[in-house]
């Protein structure tokens, strides 16, 4: 597995070309779980050196406001990483992070995972506003429709 | 070592460009003082214009109403708001300064059709809302010869 | 069932369709601009109605066919073609535009309830913000649309109100064919308001909710011609609704000098024309086409932030599978609500809104096409070299409308 050039192979299906341009096939793509359910999008890349000198390797995938915050830049950047490490309610300071190993696969809508969502720890914001704000309301849990 | 993968983008301020456009464009809705003659009579134009148009609004809500064509709520809404915004035209107008002599007798020849029509439409109101036909004609046709008069002293405006 | 049966409901589905884009074109920035336009400039600025209108059919349709074929909605492909910062400057755009948009449709509903019941519109104002509240928490989507679309369909009394003024046929075409600046008026303002009648057509919520309103209705590659109909005959036929609203205010406010500045002033041609009649259903009409956009509007700005920071979304998922999307549309109708309570001109602001509308444009649109040009994610249903020429003239035109219109709206007061 190698970044070089801004390609990667990651196996990929559904007629997707095999070789991948990192920046345009994976940075800025939905990311699904191992049901279907979006859980972020690609907010920046791991890349990490295997030995010096060599070539970096693409090793994760990482997501949420610490990983899009120093892509944003300058003191809104800063803002964006903090009030959302804040909202996370951990005291990790480090983006969530998906393994290279556990994305399946691209689909049209998104990078497909092997993960189920509550182990990327994306979605603590979700459940906070679910609980506190959109559980409060009458009328939450029932679907509006079944889809087609 | 674990480095990002930033793509520098140029940023650029659009929403706050947005934000300032929005203002300005309320902003510059507001009346300040007139330095000079041309803008004093460009706005007696203006307001000239703008109450004419008010009042040719409300007489064809009226008359819908007097024909029976129209919905009482309709009428009389279009009749008040009507009121208020010749109301206030006059208002900003009476709130300029007028520059110099010329501007001051400007100022005259349109304060009797201006006050004309807002007591107008304010009777046109009160009789509309009573259901009096006769004083609703009579209304109308004093509002009918205030617009006309507006519109004749907007095009003597140089 | 047997085929033919079959076949007769599909036929009412897609008849259905086409009548709902018919009646969801209209919003109040048609009703004000056209109404106003019409009044002021006759049918000289028709063709910018047109020019918006092929634009956004042109769009839609790309956007349409982009969702049938990846299912990812606008806001996926601004995030996905300009990154995370070209991408935030966009949404915060679209947020704040149609966030503006909402609280003129919301005070557009209100006042065509005041108009209907003699009870002021700021008592209207929040009743109708928790309706639409209401809407986007419980009804189904296809409910929604369906309904609202055809109720909104009631705008065609303006085309019924047409063959029943005196309408100056011949003077109307020759203005709409040959159009020029009326001779007490200045150029700026003609532009000024060309803008916001392409504005009105193409406000960038329309193409967010198109696109998103496809991923929630799941279309796929079966369903582009249906799509394509709803497009390229609901749109123009909308379009011609604007069109007629525009012609009635010809004959009866123009000789009169009426300036449009309240929305009861563009409705009194019918009341002319019809009668009372005419009004209710009028009435019926504004307020299908404000409320439904409004509801559009809102789920907008869920769509747009959803799609932008990878949440769940969607009006088909319980509230609670998809709570941040929610909370967006919730504080996004409180926060328009509260701009209508300040008592805010709803016509002054819809002007202002849809011709910042048509100034960003470009910012939307352009991720769209370039999506749809790329043929790994599109395959055989890339776009074709028709599309993108004019897809390309459209979008060249919009940079230039974008890059004058801040300065014309200073220039002309906003039009006065």
């Amino acid at each position: 597995m190698t970044a070089d050039g801004g390609t990667h192979d990651l196996g990929v299906r559904y007629g997707f070309p095999h070789r991948l341009d990192v920046d345009r096939w994976l940075l800025d793509r939905q990311i699904l779980d191992v049901d279907g359910v979006v859980v972020g999008t690609v907010d920046d890349l791991e890349l990490t050196d295997p030995a010096p000198g060599a070539a970096p390797e693409l090793t994760g995938l990482l997501c949420g406001p610490a990983a899009m915050g120093p892509r944003i830049g300058g003191r809104l950047g800063v803002w964006w990483s903090v009030i959302g490490l804040r909202m996370r309610n951990t005291a990790d300071t480090e983006p969530a992070r998906i393994p290279v190993a556990e994305v399946a696969g691209a689909q049209p809508s998104g990078l497909r995972l092997r993960m189920h969502r509550d182990a990327v720890g994306t979605l603590a914001l979700a459940y906070w506003t679910r609980e506190k704000i959109v559980r409060r309301i009458p009328g939450s849990g029932r679907p509006s429709r079944s889809r087609r | 070592m674990v480095a990002g993968y930033g793509r520098a983008v140029p940023s650029t301020s659009l929403p706050a460009g947005l934000l300032l456009a929005v203002g300005c464009a309320a902003i510059a809705g507001c009346a300040g003082p007139t330095p000079d003659g041309g803008a004093y009579r460009r706005q007696a134009q203006l307001t000239a214009q703008a109450v004419s148009s008010i009042v040719r609004t409300a007489t064809l809500a009226a008359e819908a109403e007097l024909d029976g064509r129209s919905l009482a709520p309709f009428s009389d809404t279009t009749v008040s708001d009507a009121e208020t915004d010749a109301g206030s035209a006059q208002t900003t107008f009476d709130s300029r300064q007028p520059p110099d002599a010329a501007a001051d007798r400007l100022r005259r020849q349109l304060d009797a059709p201006l006050s004309s029509a807002v007591d107008g439409l304010q009777a046109l109101r009160i009789a509309q809302r009573r259901g009096d036909a006769g004083a609703v004609r009579e209304s109308l046709r004093q509002l009918e010869a205030d617009a006309d008069t507006l519109d004749r002293l907007r095009r003597g405006i140089p | 069932m047997t085929g033919l049966g079959r076949g007769w409901k599909r036929l009412l589905g897609v008849a259905l369709g086409v009548m709902t884009a018919i009646g969801g074109f209209v919003d109040i920035g048609n009703i004000v601009t056209s109404g106003l336009a019409g009044a002021r400039f006759g049918m000289s600025l028709a063709w910018a109605l047109v020019f918006g209108t092929i634009g956004m059919g042109l769009y839609g349709e790309m956007a349409g066919r982009v969702v049938a074929v990846t299912q990812r909605a606008t806001f996926n492909l601004v995030r996905e073609r300009l990154g995370v910062r070209a991408g935030l400057v966009n949404l915060a755009a679209a947020l704040l535009l149609t966030g503006l948009t909402m609280a003129a449709e919301i005070g557009g509903a209100g006042i065509t309830l005041q108009l209907g019941s003699g009870i002021s519109y700021v008592i209207w104002v929040p009743v109708v913000g928790l309706a639409t509240w209401l809407v986007i928490w419980r009804v189904p989507f296809g409910v929604m649309e369906r309904v609202l679309g055809l109720l909104g369909l009631a705008l065609v009394v303006f085309v019924v109100a047409l063959f029943a003024l005196p309408v100056p046929w011949q003077e109307l075409l020759s203005q709409a064919a040959q159009p020029a600046v009326p001779p007490d008026e200045g150029l700026a303002t003609w532009l000024f308001f060309a803008i916001s009648l392409i504005g009105s057509a193409v406000v960038p919520y329309q193409v967010v909710f198109f696109s998103s309103g496809g991923v929630e209705e799941g279309w796929r590659r079966r369903d582009l011609g249906e799509m394509r109909l709803n497009v390229f005959v609901g749109f123009p036929l909308g379009m011609v609704l604007s069109l007629a609203i525009m012609a009635c205010a010809v004959p009866v406010l123009q000789p009169r000098g009426v300036d449009v500045q309240r929305l009861e002033q563009v409705g009194l041609p019918v009341v002319a024309a019809l009668g009372r009649v005419g009004l209710l259903v009028m009435l019926l009409g504004f307020f299908a086409a404000t409320f439904a956009a409004a509801a559009e509007c809102a789920l907008s700005l869920g769509y747009s932030a959803a799609q932008y920071f990878g949440w769940t979304w969607g009006k088909f998922r319980r509230p609670a599978q998809a709570p941040r999307f929610h909370v967006v549309m919730l504080a996004g109708i409180i926060a328009a609500t509260a701009l209508m309570l300040t008592t805010i001109d709803p016509v002054q602001l819809t002007i202002v809104s849809v011709v910042l509308g048509a100034a960003a444009i470009p910012l939307t649109y352009f991720p769209i096409l370039v999506v749809a040009n790329d043929r790994s994610a599109m395959g055989r249903y890339v776009n074709g070299p028709w599309a993108n020429t004019l897809g390309v003239v459209f979008l060249v035109v919009m940079v230039v409308v974008s890059v004058i219109s801040i300065p014309l709206l200073f220039l002309t007061k906003a039009g006065q």
